[in-house]
């Protein structure tokens, strides 16, 4: 049974308003109890068994044993009933044979839900707006089994009184559609709007698009959220600024509101939103511990090492600690100079991917 | 466009886009090494394994006291000795039988694609060049160019006294050539491919493919240690007698270096089931883990094959019907399992522990890709008996815990220094003997 008031308590107040220690006296509660419960899953309760740790012994959050983000394409992870599963959520990476899934119970959408809904609030304020999407319609088909993409979409739609999709599809490609954009030109001058796209279609579709057909739009009060991985722009050495700056001369808004933000499909709810001077703030439902690759300690400050991204929010699978493949640096605690509390950091991207195998790299015959 | 690091004795730093001229000028080199006895090249290669240990910065490089150890002019010596019969036979015309006599003489140029994951293996690589007399050309990387340099300065400027001649290391390094290119130009590789009268590569199974897949002289004889997997056998008599603890230090030793990416590298050890089961073995195995030196417990293995290592260890934590053995930080994994055959390798300090009711059913799994196995039979008939069935299916090598990574020959199941040399008969009337 979950701490339904620590829950709610945590849903309820400003994302960023708990200093480090009052948020981990929030979280370790809840994050044993979860554990607790996941443990009904006979795959979590064997990680347990065989690390000899037992939930409710658990006095720090370094402590939960976290996930492989990896092997949420091998195991199921669900910590309910079948019969509860509302939807499942299917992920499948830049680079993955299989796709990640990720099960959802009417009580985690709703958390997540409402933990976006805390998040985007500290950004957009209280009022509804219309909400532009950089993606065509058919990515939020209203099916059982949603893409990362689709839960991208539909998770930050909470705060929309009507979507425009600006994108269509054509032929099986993405395009820009000439006419949403003049209707979000028309709706723009009365209401005010936010903006939502992965940031590979923005930069490839939607950039590229607007520019050679020379169109821009006027949206000088517009908050943009773009998320989606850097991968594929760093490889073409493309940098964050040079993203916003086109962005931001394309939208009609000031740079510092495009806001890049990181997110996984497994860790729906919890999404970690650039401030003002680009730092990633971690909200008080969850929580980010930057482990040392090879020693799997908890990094320093200004350490490099792969990002684990903790939960409150799933009850119907393993959220407790969920190790990711991505690497980043711990910036500081409390004290970002935006004014936010808790834990901020950046993201560097995917560990490296050098393959070193040697002359012992397999025994499969090729 | 490849660069230039070493040419004729002197370090450099240039662009080469036509290896004709290095190779006229490596045949005038070679002629020289080709003049320097046996003896000479062994005690000078002894000399330089002497000043390795004793140097600061060459003595911290991975594996460096093996290297000096392997360069004892007793161990070139019997290395030669096995693979020409008699290292003399490198020099000169010696009688095998009335009416017959033979020599070696090096095949001419060889070039060598080096392995990264081993920065020592590529030093054993020109060693095998400088034993058989060929010049040599190391198309080599940033990972093992640092080391050879060093090494090949070293030499350099090493002048030994032999029976009043002055030998000097110069000799040697003049008839080595270093170059770097990216190993996905074609147009560099085939340049180096038919610069050599012998090739030499080292490495992933894609690697060593695309090296023997080039254009080369018809002459050109191709040496390959491509990939490899290694392991280690333990009967039931071993496991319950004593020693075990001493033993498994070793083998913990034979699974970190290198990362376990070497082809000697141990990935799994198959135990007869009925001594010791596979949970206390592995427990046993983590004491030999932890008693290692610090700086061999310790990894600064690539990101990339760190998550390897977690995945692996993920999916052992959470499946139901295996078990594992590890420390918090990435150091060593002993991932246990009740599955059959021969597991894919992890690598990353990861070893399988698997049983079997009987040490001879691993038989049916062992492949040519097998190279070396640790085999711990404690009753001398019981092992030879299994390695007698294991190399027949493509075993190459059976040592104990602790030398896996021994560099001895033969190697891959070829003598080398055989094969990098041509061999020349003399034969007249048997009666002419004296």
């Amino acid at each position: 049974m979950t701490d339904e008031k620590g829950l709610e308590a945590l849903l309820t107040m400003p994302p960023y308003s708990q200093g480090e220690q009052e948020r981990k006296d929030l979280l370790l509660p809840l994050i044993r109890q979860g554990a607790r419960k996941a443990c009904t899953n006979p795959h979590i309760r064997s990680m347990y068994a065989k690390l000899g740790i037992v939930p409710e012994r658990m006095q720090e959050l370094h402590e939960v044993p976290a996930v492989p983000v990896r092997m949420f394409k091998s195991f199921d992870l669900s910590t309910v009933d079948r019969s509860e599963v509302t939807r499942v959520l299917r992920s499948s990476g830049t680079t993955a044979q299989h796709a990640s899934v990720v099960p959802l119970n009417k009580a985690t959408a709703s958390n997540q839900t409402r933990a976006l809904r805390s998040i985007l609030g500290a950004y957009l304020g209280d009022k509804r707006r219309v909400m532009l999407v950089i993606d065509h319609p058919g990515v939020n088909s209203p099916s059982r089994e949603l893409t990362a993409r689709g839960a991208g979409v539909r998770g930050l739609s909470i705060y929309a009184k009507d979507i425009v999709y600006l994108l269509r599809e054509e032929g099986g490609k993405l395009v820009l559609d000439t006419e949403a954009v003049e209707k979000a030109r028309r709706l723009a001058e009365v209401q005010e709007v936010y903006v939502f796209g992965f940031t590979f279609i923005i930069w490839s579709v939607f950039c590229k698009e607007m520019e050679e057909r020379q169109l821009k739009l006027d949206l000088p009060r517009a908050v943009v959220f773009h998320g989606g991985g850097w991968k594929k722009l760093r490889d073409q050495k493309v940098s964050r600024e040079v993203f916003s700056q086109r962005l931001a001369g394309l939208l009609g808004c000031p740079p510092a509101e495009i806001r890049d933000f990181y997110g996984m499909a497994e860790q729906t709810g919890v999404i970690f939103v650039d401030c003002e001077l680009g730092h990633k703030h971690v909200p008080v439902f969850g929580h980010v511990i930057i482990r040392d690759v090879r020693t799997m300690e908890e990094c320093r400050v200004g350490e490099r090492g792969l990002i684990e991204v903790m939960s409150v929010l799933g009850e119907s699978y393993y959220s407790q600690a969920v190790l990711t493949e991505d690497v980043g640096r711990l910036l500081g605690t409390d004290d970002c100079p935006c004014g936010r509390k808790g834990r901020y950091f950046v993201v560097e991207g995917r560990a490296e991917q050098a393959e070193v195998r040697g002359c012992g790299d397999t025994f499969r015959e090729r | 466009m490849a660069r230039c690091f070493l040419l004729d004795g002197d370090v450099v730093d240039q662009e080469i886009s036509d290896l004709g001229p290095v190779v006229a000028l490596l045949e005038r080199r070679r002629e020289e090494l080709r003049d320097l006895p046996m003896d000479d090249i062994i005690a000078l290669l002894a000399h330089l394994g002497k000043q390795l240990i004793k140097d600061p910065e060459l003595s911290r490089v991975d594996g460096a006291t093996y290297i000096s150890l392997w360069l004892r002019a007793d161990n070139l010596e019997r290395l030669c000795d096995l693979n020409y019969g008699d290292l003399h036979r490198a020099d000169q015309f010696l009688r095998v039988w009335p009416g017959t006599e033979m020599r070696c003489q090096p095949r001419g140029t060889s070039c060598h694609w080096l392995p990264n994951n081993v920065p020592v293996m590529s030093i054993f690589s020109l060693m095998l060049a400088v034993l058989s007399k060929n010049a040599s050309i190391l198309k080599v990387s940033d990972i093992n160019r640092p080391v050879l340099t060093a090494v090949l300065e070293r030499l350099k400027g090493m002048v030994i006294e032999r029976q009043g001649r002055r030998v000097e290391g110069a000799t040697i390094v003049r008839s080595v050539c270093m170059i770097s290119f990216d190993s996905s130009s074609a147009a560099d590789n085939t340049m180096l491919s038919l610069a050599a009268d012998v090739k030499i590569a080292w490495g992933s199974g894609e690697a060593v493919r695309a090296v023997a897949a080039l254009p080369q002289k018809e002459t050109c004889d191709t040496i390959i240690f491509g990939p490899k997997y290694s392991m280690a056998v333990f009967d039931q008599a071993f496991l319950s007698g004593e020693g075990l603890e001493d033993v498994l230090r070793k083998l913990a030793q034979d699974v970190v270096l290198f990362d376990q990416t070497a082809c000697s590298s141990p990935q799994v050890v198959v135990l007869e089931k009925g001594a010791v089961s596979a949970r206390r073995f592995a427990e046993a195995l983590s004491r030999g883990f932890e008693a290692l030196p610090t700086k061999l417990r310790r990894t600064q293995m690539p990101e990339r094959q760190c998550l390897e290592v977690i995945s692996a260890r993920g999916t052992y934590l959470l499946s139901e019907d295996r078990d594992i053995v590890m420390p918090q930080d990435l150091g060593w994994t002993i991932l246990i399992d009740r599955e059959e055959g021969l597991p894919e390798p992890v690598q990353g300090r990861c070893v399988f522990v698997r049983e079997v009711n009987d040490l001879n059913d691993v038989m049916a799994h062992i492949t040519r890709k097998v190279q070396t196995i640790a085999l711990c039979i404690r009753d001398r008939e019981k092992a030879r008996a299994f390695a007698d069935g294991a190399s027949a299916a493509g075993v190459d090598r059976f040592v104990m815990p602790g030398e896996m990574h021994d560099f001895t020959l033969p190697w891959d199941g070829i003598m080398p220094l055989n094969r990098m040399v041509r061999w020349v008969t003399i034969r007249r009337r048997s009666e002419d003997d004296e």
